[in-house]
């Protein structure tokens, strides 16, 4: 049997109990998505945008669904992934599915946040147009394939005009089975016009011990995470993100934004986790006077595979964009920074500027850095950098010969290179929140935590 | 406390030191003047233990030990203290946190106790009051967007909380106005102690005038071609450099 056909098995057998099966046009979009997968197959470096990333490790056959039910959590062994000192509403999702009794209610004055599937029984009216139409391409195998299982997610729609006080925290978390599962998730957001928000969203694992131990070849799953959102006009969305999974696991998400006129979609994104790790922002600036901010770290250690893909598509005129990403890579890890910025024809006085850092702290780490600027308009502001280089020597000099150990010296540098990007792209108390996790790193922690 | 015997030091294959001999009795101030060139800075480096200068011959024994067998942070923790001549900014290391942390890596070396936040605070902000610095510029990024002289400064502030044994001041005096360099002076001065001895290194006498050495010395062509007391760097402010190159070429 070939893999494609391991795929088709477990979508005949899944197909009847996801979400919305008895909703005739998403039926027939998950059937339309996955043959737009099965005539693609899995991505492979044949194709320009995964020259650098090979998913050979996702194996010779399709993982079966991660299970419904697992025992064990309660709201205190969510303590570890929940922001300090600040009062978020919390929609947890175990193995892919809300987990209602973990989350706190979705239904608040300016903003409701209600599950996928919750949104499909009711008949929520903006879930076909935020689904959209299945994708051919091959670049989309993925989400495509997304689109086939989607399991459930986040469906968020902030009030015009409304500035919800409370982030909204999407917290995944995945509980690592004998043998390796797939979770695909969908979130839909939509910022009203004039709104202001912020959003989180974790994905990491919960284990029976052998994970927080981080021992190779357990704990292994595949996050496969799809995000819609919209920014109406004027609307301001903060998104968060935070990639800690298994070191064990894949996670493959994809992102893709639509910002109105006058709308700042700004997002950080931070990957910590994972063996093998993709995250995709398409971000289309379609509105006049948009404005976008695509940051983010990495960190990966060992045979770590990190990527950021990104495209930013100035649609419209006066648009803005900013990206900063800083990696850290010691041992054998890799990074992969690839980040396409489209100026089209009509999107004059567009200013756009990318940079790409890398420390590394080894001399087998890994990155490849390609910049791509496709400019179609003449009166333009666009600009690109990238940078690759060690500690500086000049730096740890100075502070060992102030008493500090070469080894602390060492995680003080890696950490200020992270941690200014850090403060300047996030609230405070997922920015002080994030900075507890890069102390762990940086003293060896693996991700994950157990269930006590 | 400090000997230095014929110290060879090649930085990047170049031979800049050839042969120092210097002896600091502790808790005495010895002032090494010399022309540009003449290796000053390569000396206060080999003594921090910058791993890039390779000794080619010679040691250096301080407080009885072989200080050119031990590495950076056990040399400043044995209480080796360099004020460089160029502070290095790094951006995203805090001022306080980066102090606090070499003050509690130097009293664990010292077998005291570390101090807590608050200790520290107390411990840093008397310094800061002497050294006339601004409170909010020392919890910034480290030396990042200071000015020449508020660099020297952070660099007294650091020796003031250390209290090394054995400071080396690499062209403090470089880059401070008169008064800056009252303050600065005034700072050092008030850590003179029969337990603490000093290396100053400048190229004017200027500095001298504020801090009274024991003793100076000139180097040039990487050796100590005179020593005198306080009045030989009068002369040589009056009489320059000029003898005691064409004596070392």
């Amino acid at each position: 049997m070939s893999v494609l056909d391991t795929y088709a098995e477990e979508f005949a057998s899944a197909a009847p109990s996801l979400p919305g099966a008895e909703v005739d046009w998403l039926d027939a979009h998950r059937r339309a998505s996955f043959q737009a997968f099965l005539d693609n197959g899995v991505p492979t470096p044949r194709l320009e945008s995964w020259k650098y990333t090979n998913l050979r490790g996702l194996g010779e056959a399709a993982l079966p669904l991660a299970p419904r039910d697992i025992d064990g959590i309660d709201r205190g062994t969510l303590a570890p992934f929940v922001l300090d000192g600040i009062d978020c509403q919390v929609l947890v999702f175990v193995n892919g599915r809300l987990r209602a009794d973990l989350s706190d209610d979705g239904q608040v004055s300016d903003a409701f946040a209600v599950s996928l599937a919750a949104a499909l029984r009711t008949g929520h009216p903006d879930l076909r147009a935020m689904i959209g139409p299945a994708s051919a391409a091959p670049e989309d195998a993925l989400r495509s394939l997304n689109s086939a299982f989607m399991m459930d997610g986040a469906v968020i729609r902030v009030a015009p005009d409304s500035r919800p006080s409370r982030p909204l925290h999407l917290l995944f978390l995945t509980v690592p089975q004998d043998t390796a599962t797939a979770s695909y998730a969908r979130n839909l957001i939509i910022a009203g016009r004039g709104s202001a928000m912020t959003i989180i969203e974790t994905h990491a694992a919960l284990g029976h011990g052998s994970l927080a131990e981080g021992s190779a070849g357990e704990g292994s799953y595949w996050t496969n995470a799809t995000t819609r959102i919209v920014l109406e006009s004027g609307a301001q969305l903060r998104h968060h993100r935070l990639q800690d999974d298994s070191l064990a696991a894949y996670h493959l998400a994809a992102t893709s934004v639509d910002i109105a006129a006058d709308a700042h979609y700004e997002s950080f994104a931070a990957a910590l986790g994972a063996k093998l790790s993709r995250h995709e922002i398409d971000a289309c600036l379609s509105g006049e006077g948009a404005r976008c901010d695509l940051r983010g770290i990495y960190l990966g250690r060992d045979k770590q595979h990190l990527d950021n893909t990104t495209q930013i598509v100035h649609s419209a005129p006066g648009g803005y964009s900013r990206q900063v990403y800083r990696g850290v890579l010691d041992d054998h890890a890799h990074a992969v920074f690839q980040g396409k910025v489209v100026v089209a024809q009509d999107a004059q006085r567009t200013n756009a500027h990318q940079l790409n850092q890398n420390l590394l702290l080894s001399e087998s780490a890994e990155v490849n850095s390609k910049p791509e600027l496709e400019i179609n308009a003449d009166d333009v502001k666009c600009s690109h950098g990238a940078t690759t280089g060690a500690l500086d020597e000049e730096a740890l000099f100075y502070l060992r010969s102030r008493c500090i150990g070469h080894r602390e010296a060492s995680h003080m540098l890696t950490e200020a290179f992270v941690v200014e990007l850090v403060a300047d792209a996030t609230i405070p108390a997922f920015g002080g929140w994030l900075r507890g996790r890069l102390a762990a790193w940086l003293a060896g922690a693996p991700p994950g935590r157990s269930i006590p | 406390m400090l000997e230095i015997k014929n110290l060879h030091v090649s930085v990047g294959g170049t031979p800049i030191l050839n042969g120092v001999d210097l002896v600091v009795p502790e808790g005495e101030v010895h002032a090494i003047m010399g022309p540009n060139g003449s290796g000053k800075s390569t000396l206060s480096y080999t003594l921090a233990g910058r791993e890039d200068y390779e000794v080619t011959a010679g040691e250096a024994v301080y407080k009885g030990q072989n200080l050119l067998a031990m590495n950076v942070e056990e040399r400043a923790r044995e209480g080796v203290f360099l004020a460089f001549q160029y502070p290095v900014e790094i951006p995203g290391v805090s001022g306080m946190y980066f102090l606090k942390a070499a003050l509690n890596a130097q009293r664990k070396q010292r077998g005291e106790s570390e101090v807590d936040a608050i200790e520290f605070l107390k411990i840093a902000r008397r310094n800061i009051k002497i050294l006339e610095m601004d409170d909010e510029l020392v919890r910034r990024s480290l030396n990042v967007g200071f000015s020449g002289g508020e660099k020297k400064r952070n660099e007294i502030l650091q020796m003031a909380v250390l209290e090394p044994r054995l400071a080396i001041l690499d062209e403090t005096d470089s880059g401070l106005d008169i008064d800056a360099l009252k303050i600065v002076a005034n700072g050092v001065n008030g850590l003179r102690g029969p337990d603490r001895t000093m290396l100053l290194i400048t190229h004017y006498q200027r500095l001298l005038s504020y801090i009274v050495p024991d003793c100076v010395h000139v180097l040039s062509g990487g050796r100590i071609v005179a020593s005198g007391d306080k009045d030989l760097a009068l002369t040589l402010e009056r009489e320059g450099y000029a003898a005691y190159e064409a004596a070392a070429a």
